[in-house]
């Protein structure tokens, strides 16, 4: 777990010269700290984007305190515990998109052979980093 | 997006689908003709897009996404879905156990 998610801070927002050695380092830090606080969420691949949108605007300390806000007081209590959560949002977007037909064109698109489009899979990695990893920093936060 | 997060939060999770119709809606035009899954993976899903720079737009599909999904479609199909989650999570577990199982023998 622990070099799982070193490898995902090294990967994340590449050319925001923001994320210095010393912030990865720091974020490397408030998810290590979570990890050990709640070893039952753990690390989950693209949580760190949540982290790393957080950190930009707040001091380390205060990331942390409202990464931990987030999953425990204003997400659902089973959102991120092995994924229930996540997966099982995913898969009401999926349905729902496809039945109620809100965007019928984009629907088409996402079921074209030659694409075959997976909403499930990357609603995922939307709902994971709460959008932080699909959006622009300003929209993101 | 976060800012909504806080104000709806654990009050009602809805607003996750309200986000994800909103974005998927500012993105339509440019879904529609992706030639590709490469293209949509890279030029269009990703935090680059320039049509996604403007979070005062993205907001007002949002909030048109809001009256349009209704919390009883969410409803509906909770049940289900979550017996999937359930089975899947079961599903991985056992697999892996299996393998450990594999590798032990």
């Amino acid at each position: 777990m622990f070099d799982k998610y070193k490898r995902d801070i090294s990967r994340a927002f590449p050319n925001d010269s923001f994320y210095t050695v010393e912030i990865k380092e720091s974020i490397a830090r408030i998810i290590e700290a979570y990890i050990w606080r709640n070893p039952t969420v753990g690390y989950i691949q693209g949580f760190n984007f949540l982290v790393f949108r957080l950190r930009k605007v707040l001091d380390e300390e205060d990331t942390f305190w409202t990464l931990v806000m987030i999953i425990e007081t204003y997400m659902p209590p089973d959102y991120y515990v092995e994924m229930y959560g996540v997966r099982t949002q995913a898969s009401i977007l999926q349905k729902i998109f496809r039945q109620y037909s809100f965007l019928p064109e984009v629907q088409a698109k996402f079921d074209d052979p030659t694409i075959q489009f997976n909403l499930m899979d990357n609603a995922i990695s939307w709902f994971i980093s709460l959008y932080t990893e699909c959006l622009p920093e300003q929209a993101s936060l | 997006m976060l800012d909504l997060f806080f104000l709806f939060g654990q009050k009602n999770n809805k607003v996750i689908f309200d986000v994800a119709l909103g974005y998927l809606k500012t993105l339509q035009a440019q879904i529609v003709v992706a030639a590709d899954l490469g293209v949509l993976k890279n030029e269009v899903f990703t935090e680059n897009n320039e049509s996604l720079a403007d979070p005062e737009l993205l907001m007002q599909e949002i909030t048109s996404s809001m009256s349009a999904l209704k919390q009883e479609h969410i409803d509906f199909y909770r049940p289900v879905c979550q017996k999937e989650a359930i089975d899947y999570a079961q599903e991985i577990k056992f697999s892996s156990y299996n393998r450990f199982k594999k590798v032990r023998e």
